[in-house]
């Protein structure tokens, strides 16, 4: 299962919840035990996503939050603020797994298990699949949906006397500060690729304790190979103790992704075209001679110091290597748009971070037209060198990548937003 | 022959290939990319060398499969021989490439 199809299993089933009525009174114990792991469920959410990481952290102080500035904490604080309830003992796997006859026990049964397993689907990806701006604020666009429900739930479980109730403000300003997340989430969170993140361990190979690369078992992987590779190629922190320097994309990274990613826009076209989609084929047939190009720019530049790029090669090995017992299958069309938008993220970050190199570091430098050494060669500093004209190319062509549709069904997702923003709360003169 | 100056001018062969043909042959680009990424990874020369220039993609990939094969005969260690015999695997599927393009046309 994707992420996304558990997130959409969670909403049915606080669909059903929003139009159930209060559970059964000796059903109350079992529905406590099943709401608190559907706020430990949150919380993880929360941390997943990265609250206690962020730089820009509120102050402890601040009674209410920006929900622009701190939009994941602004949830949290509504999860915390619930009432606790008596969640009783028991332990999550006998809480979550038991079948029950109430059908209102049923669905928070369902809520809490699928709220967990989208997590683990997230926290078993590459974060470089689903950590994009765009797709962190479509994630949270489902989360805010998910506690401005809860937070209606919980109202009617106050009324109802199973767990105590806050005042109608403090439901009042929750709901407020969820569907504020919630609407900007829909400006924002443009990019539903994360849709398709999905737990698989076993895909990823972790080299000296680094980074990891995917692993392609299947056609699917490719757009998150893709995704690893455009986060390879950005500068970072050497992992070989062997070689204390921070790790740059250079010329053997350049010429590797160049001859890699012709030879996988042929493949990934060829699925295009066998999937019904001439113009995904297309458009991973554009950009190979913006590659040829990229390759070609490089015949004249030598590097101050050359570069190993252990990840870049690996990572661009491992998926052309993997293309030859592949050609042959079958891809889904929201794959394949998945797989376009992937290969136009990596095109920005090939062009962006080899443009700075050549460019802006001056790591990379043209020869002389006699000589390959550095022996009279001098740093781009040119805007029309070759080099720096195929980047840009590069960079550019990610833009044109089309939008993802029908990745996954969020149909439920849309439904529970529009019920949970209509449903009135009582509020007292 | 030399084995520097075989490599010498298989690095330059490629080179100009890359430079010359491919953008107007794109159907070559991926093997003989592939090749000159092998060579390039373990030699730079120290200039092109004048004479690997302005032959056209036919006889440039003729005359690289020539020299990589006789690299690959007379190296000596096995990782060595393996990478060549590999580029000349590569330089004959552009050329293979290149054969079924030419009778494709009229």
């Amino acid at each position: 299962m994707t992420y996304g199809e558990e997130q959409e299993a969670a909403s049915a089933a606080l669909l059903g919840l929003l139009d159930d009525a209060a559970p059964a009174p000796d059903s109350a114990d079992a529905v406590l035990a099943l709401r608190h792991q559907v706020h430990l469920a949150l919380l993880e959410r929360v941390e997943l996503m990265g609250a206690s990481r962020h730089l820009d952290q509120p102050k402890r102080s601040t009674w209410q939050l920006d929900t622009v500035r701190h939009p994941l904490h602004s949830l949290e604080r509504i999860v915390r603020a619930l009432p606790a309830g008596e969640s009783g003992d028991a332990q999550p796997s006998a809480v979550l797994a038991a079948g029950a006859a109430d059908p209102s026990v049923e669905l928070w049964r369902g809520v809490a298990r699928h709220l967990a397993l989208a997590n683990a689907e997230l926290r078993g990806a590459p974060p470089e699949t689903w950590l994009q701006r765009p797709q962190t604020w479509y994630l949270l666009g489902d989360l805010a949906t998910t506690v401005e429900s809860l937070v209606v739930l919980e109202e009617r479980l106050g009324r109802a006397g199973v767990i105590p109730q806050m005042s109608q403000n403090a439901y009042l300003h929750h709901r407020l500060a969820a569907g504020d997340v919630s609407r900007i989430a829909g400006w924002l969170g443009t990019d539903s690729s994360s849709d398709l993140a999905y737990q698989s361990p076993a895909d990823f190979l972790a080299v000296g304790g680094g980074p990891r690369i995917q692993l392609i078992r299947r056609p699917e992987d490719y757009a998150r190979a893709q995704r690893a590779l455009a986060g390879f190629m950005r500068p970072r922190n050497s992992f070989d103790p062997n070689q204390a320097e921070t790790e740059r994309p250079g010329l053997l990274a350049a010429r590797t992704i160049g001859q890699g990613q012709v030879r996988l826009a042929e493949v990934f076209a060829t699925w295009a075209d066998r999937g019904g989609e001439p113009d995904l084929a297309s458009s991973f047939r554009a950009r190979i001679p913006l590659y040829v190009e990229l390759h070609r720019s490089t015949m004249r530049l030598v590097e101050l110091q050359p570069t190993r790029s252990p990840l870049v090669v690996a990572q661009q090995s491992e998926m052309v290597q993997r293309a030859r017992t592949l050609i042959g299958a079958r891809m889904t069309s929201a794959s394949l748009q998945d797989l376009e938008r992937s290969t136009g993220i990596l095109s920005v970050s090939v062009g962006k971070a080899l443009r700075r190199e050549g460019k802006h570091r001056q790591h990379l430098l043209v020869r002389d037209e006699e000589r390959l050494d550095l022996k009279g060669a001098r740093p781009i500093n040119n805007s029309r060198d070759p080099f720096v004209v195929a980047c840009r190319a590069l960079l550019q062509s990610g833009a044109t990548s089309s939008s993802l549709r029908g990745v996954t069904p969020t149909n439920r997702r849309r439904r529970l937003g529009e019920q949970v923003r209509s449903m009135a709360l009582d509020l007292k003169p | 022959m030399n084995r520097t100056h075989g490599y010498d001018l298989l690095y330059s062969l490629l080179a100009f290939i890359c430079e010359e043909d491919l953008t107007t042959r794109l159907d070559l680009a991926s093997p003989v990319m592939a090749a000159f990424n092998l060579i390039a990874e373990h030699h730079v020369p120290d200039r092109l060398l004048g004479d690997a220039s302005g032959l056209g993609a036919a006889e440039a990939l003729d005359r690289a499969n020539t020299v990589a094969f006789a690299l690959a005969m007379s190296a000596d260690g096995l990782e060595e021989k393996l990478r060549l015999l590999r580029t000349g695997a590569l330089i004959n599927d552009a050329q293979r490439r290149l054969a079924s393009t030419s009778q494709g046309k009229p």
